[in-house]
Parts: C-alpha cells; sequence; structure tokens
C-alpha cells in the first residue's frame, strides 16, 4: 500500500515535470520559430533581388540558409518529439531529469550553431561532405570546428531523451507488444497498447538509429579533420541522408503520434489501435530506414538496385501514412460534433498538408521524374509543404492545445478562423511558387539568379506577398496564444506560491 | 514525362485532396451525430487496392526509364571536371589541377540526336551538372563526387547553345557556376 502511495506520488511529481518541461519547450518553439522563419523570409527576398544591395555579399544568404535549415529541422524535431513525449506521458513514465539534460545540452548545440552563423559558416543543412573542410576561403576551420562540436553534443543530446523514451517504454511494454505484435495472433489481444505507444516505439527504435548512423559520420569527419586525408564522400553522402532523412520523416510521426493521442479530446471519438495501425506502424520502421536513398539518385556510382529500394520504400511508405493515418484523422471527424479550436484546427489542417506534399514527395521519389526535379525548387516545395503546412502546423497546434489546457483559456473563434485563413492562404500560395519553380527548371539554393533564370527573380517576388501572410498569421498566433502561455505561467507561479 | 505535366498531376491530385478535406471539415458543423457509426474506414480497402495498383504500376513502368547507363554506345564522351566554381570541358579525363586550367574555356561540339556521353567528376567538393537545352529546358543531371565518375548519357534532340549549372550546392559563389556546349549536326570536334 506504501508502495502504491509512493508510486503515485512520484507518478503526480513527474507529471509535474512533464508540463514544466513541456511549457519551456513551447515557449521555446513560440520563439525560435518565428526567428528562423525570418530567415527563410530574408532569403526569398534576397533571391527576388530586393536586398542583394544592402547585402552585396551572397555568403549571408548562404549563412542564414545554413541556420534557417538546420535550426528548423533541429527544432521542429525537438518540439514534436516534445509533443510526443506529453502525449504518451500518461501511459509510461518518464524520468524528467534526462529529458532536461537533453534540453540542456541542446540549448548548447544551438548557441554553437547560432555562434556559427556570424562566423559566416554556410555548408547548408545537410554539409555534404567535404564542404565543411573545402569553403574556398569563404569559413574558417575554427567554424568547421565548432559545427562538428555542435554536431557532437546536439547528437548525444538527442540520443539521451530518445532512450529515455525507450526505456520508459521497455519498463512497462516488452518490445514486441509495444510493437502491437499480439494484435497479429488470434483471439483478443493483450495487452491492448494505445496508439501512441505503438508510434513512440517505433520513432525511438528508428531515431536511435538514425543517431547512431550520424556517430558513424561524425567520426568519419574527425578522421578527416585529423588526418587531413579525404574518407569517402559517397559513404558519408549515405550517412548524412540516412540520418538526416530520418530525423525529418521523424518529426513529422512525432506529430502523428501527438495526434492520434490528442484528436479524440476534440472528436469525441476514441483512436484505437487494431490490426490495420499495427501493420502500417511496422511498416513504417522498416521503410523509414531505407527510404533516404531517394536522395542519392543522381549520384550514378551508387549502386542501381539501392536506388530502386529507395524508390519502392519511398512509394510503399505512402500507402499506410494515407491508408491508416490521413483516413484515419478524416474517420475522426467526419459528421462528428468536433470542438474546433486553434489546437484542433491546425492539427486537423496538419494532416492535409502532410497528405499535399506527400504526394509531390512519392512524385519527386521517382527516379525517372527525379533526373528533372532534383535539387530544383520542386525539392524546398514539397518539403515546405509537409513540414510548414504539416508539421509546423500540428506543433503549433500541440503548444495551442498546451496553452489552452495550461491556462484555462481559449481564443475567439474570429481570430481562430483569420489565423487559418492567414496560414493557409499563404502558405500554400507560398509553396505553390516553389512548385511553379521547380517544375521550369529553376534551381534550389540559388542567391542570385543568373538571367536565364529571371522566373525564379518573378516567383521569387510573388511568394514573399504569400510569405507575408504566413507572418502575419504567426504574429497572430503569437498573440493568442502568448497571452495564454503567459496566463498558464502566472497561474502555475500563483499555484506554488499559495503551496 | 515532362515536369510541366508532373506538375499539372499533382495540382489535380492537390486540389482533389483539398476538395475531400474541405468537404469533411464543412460535416462537423453544427450538433453532428455524436455517436453515430458514419465512418470513412469502410474506405480503407478500396484505397489500399487503389494505391496499391497505381503506385505498382507507376513503378514497373518508370524503372524501365531510369536514367542509367544501359549499355549505349556513346556517339561522343565529353568529360565534365568540376571544381569550385567552374566546369572544365575535355575530350581527356582531367586529374589534376594543372589539368583543369588548361582545359577550361574549352566548349565541347557535340551531335543531335546521337547519344552523349558526359563523364562527370569533381577535384574538391559535390557538384551538379544539369544540362539545360537552348529553351531553358532542364534535359537532365547527375551528382559531380571527388574520387567518382558518373556516367551521363543524353539524346539532345535540338541543335545550340546547352547550358551546364551546377546544382549540388557547393560554397558560396555556387550561383555563378556555369558552363555551355554546342549541339551540333556534325561529329564531335577534336582538340
Amino acid at each position: 500500500m506504501a508502495e502504491l502511495a509512493l508510486g503515485r506520488q512520484h507518478a503526480m511529481a513527474e507529471s509535474a515535470g512533464m508540463r514544466q518541461f513541456a511549457w519551456l519547450w513551447g515557449g521555446l518553439f513560440l520563439v525560435l520559430f518565428p526567428l528562423l522563419g525570418l530567415l527563410g523570409v530574408f532569403m526569398r527576398m534576397y533571391q527576388a533581388g530586393w536586398l542583394q544591395e544592402l547585402v552585396p555579399d551572397p555568403q549571408w544568404f548562404y549563412a542564414a540558409m545554413t541556420l534557417h535549415g538546420l535550426g528548423l529541422v533541429g527544432l521542429i524535431y525537438a518540439a514534436s518529439f516534445v509533443a510526443l513525449l506529453w502525449a504518451v506521458s500518461p501511459h509510461v513514465q518518464l524520468q524528467t531529469r534526462w529529458l532536461w539534460i537533453s534540453t540542456g545540452l541542446t540549448a548548447v548545440g544551438v548557441v554553437l550553431l547560432v555562434v556559427n552563423f556570424f562566423n559566416g559558416f554556410a555548408p547548408g543543412w545537410y554539409f555534404l561532405y567535404p564542404l565543411p573542410f573545402m569553403p574556398s576561403g569563404a569559413w574558417s576551420g575554427t567554424a568547421t570546428d565548432i559545427f562538428l562540436a555542435a554536431v557532437a553534443v546536439l547528437g548525444v543530446a538527442w540520443v539521451i531523451w530518445e532512450l529515455e523514451l525507450l526505456r520508459a517504454i521497455a519498463a512497462r511494454y516488452r518490445l514486441g507488444v509495444a510493437l502491437g505484435w499480439q494484435y497479429l495472433r488470434k483471439g483478443e489481444p493483450r495487452p491492448e497498447i494505445p496508439p501512441v505507444v505503438l508510434v513512440a516505439t517505433v520513432c525511438a527504435i528508428a531515431g536511435i538509429v538514425a543517431l547512431l548512423a550520424a556517430v558513424v559520420m561524425l567520426v568519419l569527419m574527425l578522421v578527416h579533420r585529423f588526418s587531413g586525408s579525404m574518407v569517402d564522400p559517397l559513404v558519408v553522402k549515405n550517412l548524412i541522408f540516412f540520418f538526416g532523412h530520418t530525423l525529418v520523416n521523424l518529426a513529422m510521426y512525432h506529430g502523428i503520434g501527438f495526434l492520434y493521442s490528442t484528436l479524440p479530446k476534440y472528436s469525441g471519438q476514441p483512436w484505437k489501435t487494431g490490426i490495420p495501425l499495427v501493420v502500417a506502424w511496422n511498416l513504417v520502421l522498416l521503410l523509414v530506414l531505407t527510404a533516404y536513398f531517394h536522395h542519392l539518385y543522381m549520384d550514378f556510382a551508387q549502386p542501381r538496385w539501392v536506388n530502386f529500394v529507395g524508390q519502392f520504400a519511398s512509394y510503399g511508405i505512402s500507402i499506410p501514412a494515407a491508408v491508416v493515418t490521413l483516413l484515419g484523422t478524416l474517420s475522426q471527424v467526419y459528421r462528428r460534433p468536433v470542438r474546433w479550436t486553434l489546437a484542433s484546427s491546425l492539427m486537423f489542417w496538419g494532416t492535409m498538408g502532410w497528405a499535399i506534399g506527400g504526394v509531390a514527395a512519392v512524385l519527386d521519389s521517382t527516379v525517372a521524374f527525379n533526373f528533372r526535379f532534383h535539387n530544383t525548387l520542386w525539392v524546398p516545395a514539397h518539403f515546405h509543404t509537409y513540414l510548414l503546412a504539416g508539421i509546423v502546423f500540428i506543433t503549433l497546434g500541440f503548444v495551442a492545445h498546451l496553452a489552452q489546457e495550461l491556462s484555462g483559456k481559449s481564443e475567439s473563434a474570429g481570430m481562430r478562423r483569420t489565423i487559418l485563413a492567414l496560414l493557409l492562404i499563404g502558405g500554400y500560395g507560398f509553396v505553390l511558387m516553389f512548385y511553379l519553380s521547380g517544375a521550369n527548371g529553376v534551381p534550389r539554393r540559388y542567391a542570385i539568379y543568373p538571367p536565364d533564370a529571371e522566373l525564379g527573380v518573378q516567383l521569387a517576388r510573388i511568394a514573399t506577398f504569400f510569405v507575408a501572410l504566413v507572418v502575419l498569421g504567426v504574429l497572430l498566433y503569437l498573440v493568442t496564444v502568448g497571452k495564454q502561455w503567459g496566463a498558464a505561467l502566472a497561474g502555475a507561479q500563483g499555484s506554488s506560491a499559495s503551496d | 514525362m515532362a515536369p510541366t505535366t508532373i506538375l499539372l498531376l499533382w495540382l489535380i491530385i492537390a486540389l482533389l485532396v483539398a476538395a475531400v478535406y474541405i468537404y469533411v471539415w464543412s460535416t462537423t458543423k453544427g450538433s453532428g451525430e455524436a455517436g453515430a457509426t458514419a465512418s470513412l474506414t469502410r474506405f480503407r480497402k478500396p484505397l489500399f487496392i487503389a494505391m496499391v495498383v497505381v503506385l505498382g504500376a507507376t513503378f514497373l513502368l518508370t524503372v524501365p526509364r531510369a536514367p542509367y547507363p544501359k549499355g549505349q554506345i556513346p556517339d561522343a564522351v565529353v568529360y565534365i571536371t568540376a571544381k569550385q566554381f567552374a566546369f572544365a570541358q575535355s575530350l581527356q579525363p582531367v586529374s589534376t589541377d594543372e589539368e583543369f586550367g588548361n582545359a577550361l574555356g574549352y566548349r565541347a561540339e557535340v551531335p543531335v540526336e546521337g547519344w552523349v556521353e558526359f563523364r562527370v567528376t569533381s577535384l574538391d567538393v559535390n557538384h551538379g551538372v544539369a544540362i539545360f537545352d537552348p529553351d531553358g529546358k532542364l534535359v537532365g543531371q547527375t551528382q559531380a563526387m571527388p574520387g567518382y565518375v558518373n556516367r551521363l548519357f543524353v539524346r539532345l534532340q535540338k541543335p545550340g547553345s546547352y547550358t551546364i549549372w551546377c546544382l549540388e550546392y557547393c560554397g558560396t559563389a555556387h550561383h555563378v557556376m556555369q558552363s555551355g556546349f554546342e549541339a551540333v549536326a556534325q561529329k564531335l570536334s577534336s582538340r
């Protein structure tokens, strides 16, 4: 009995710790997402030709591109992971001290990346080896060293919280049970598992494998750093994309785990685990680790069969997404009296961004099509669709959900509609300019377009109009959710004072 | 399939997806049907079958059209070597900075409608070799990776000046890295 009481006391303390942890990360997302997003606005305005006199050195475009990409990939991965932890925490007992250690190390890594922006460090978000070591005089060796340190620190930070998630799951469920294999046997599944536990297990396993690839990549880069001799660039490129692509995919899956557990609170319909869900997520675990090959289609030296495995996996992974998650989301709300708030709306429309961006990704993952799309603006077109209009919407939904839950306050329907309209119209108009550019062969990652690519300049100008709508939508979101965030803090301080 | 056709295909599917979302969202207004069994999960099996068929067929139809060498006998061979921030073209492999310097400025002439093989590599970082036709359309590409030679086969349809742009980010002057060659109705010139 005493043990039970102690367990409950511990759970309550952990729950309070989880609230503080989620509150901090929600706040970090509210601050960092707009700042890192503004770097993207700067890039589109630069490509539109409006800032080239003000900032004549294009190195700042590329440094901004690097911090924008690295920063947002990292932030979206981390914030969506926190959303997943928040969603899974009622089912498993997480030790928040490990999560705080990860957060502290992440902060160190972020500071190093920001310092490197001012060092002019600009190898792009996937820092394709050996570019960090051969900058043609654009940045110093010290900047590369700082970057390697940042990657190492972030890698350790994220392995820690992925391991803690896996440990917490393993403490309650056997691995096969957490992966839902009992559902595939005849008879009633025992024990039942919530969908978020299944998703969290898949994400933690794939996340750890991806981060281990990052460790190998880092070791190879350190060999270059200390020996001065080249290591195999094709091997390193495989490792970079195995790690980078998987991490970006996982960010989406983190958000889906959160969606499974939270959308039912607004629709009133439980989201249960069944055979389709189990089969889908076990397939995802296999396919997410092989889809990355589509980044190397244009490396003709790569064994050909590997590239077709990439196409097969990229096609295959879209099926569980559509058949289980997207159809499941639509089923959740179809003809239901859904409580539409900013949070539930952003989650719902975020899955549409995943679907529409996913279609473009599947097209681009076709080897024959990639021949004309690779490294054109089609690439940022599809990933901005499922990142900005997909997982960012869901993460903004998570923060809004958290703010409402912690403060007890909600936004007006008018404000909700205004924010959604601005984000949807602005977001889709913005990415449409990328698609039009990509289909016309406009290259990505050009600070200045040559006269032959004038279309890129014109479409960048139209894109900035739509970006302005997104910025306005995000500002209104910040004002709305920021107030709830502040109220939650005041409430927490008030209750601790009265304690 | 032309990129603009693929764009149109994407646009049609995207609009269909948006229409489904807007329709489903519109059914959630009002009091709704709490507890009703109305569910879209009955579409799960048809959607699964449709996706398997469409994606399977697309896979089988497009794999043979992958741009990898298929044993073609080239009518012309051009070596393209990349180095921050220029391309050197030559009729012989380039493996040193000196050879790279000597080859700069040479502009190849290749035959139209024959198979042209570009043997692509890099002396420093990764680059991309993307070929744009005289109308500015992207006809094909491959990566230029140090230590590897990527063999790109293209059959050029139009005579005229073709442009090569670097399509893999290679440093802070990436956007100026360009070259070009001529496609003519005659055999490859010798140097």
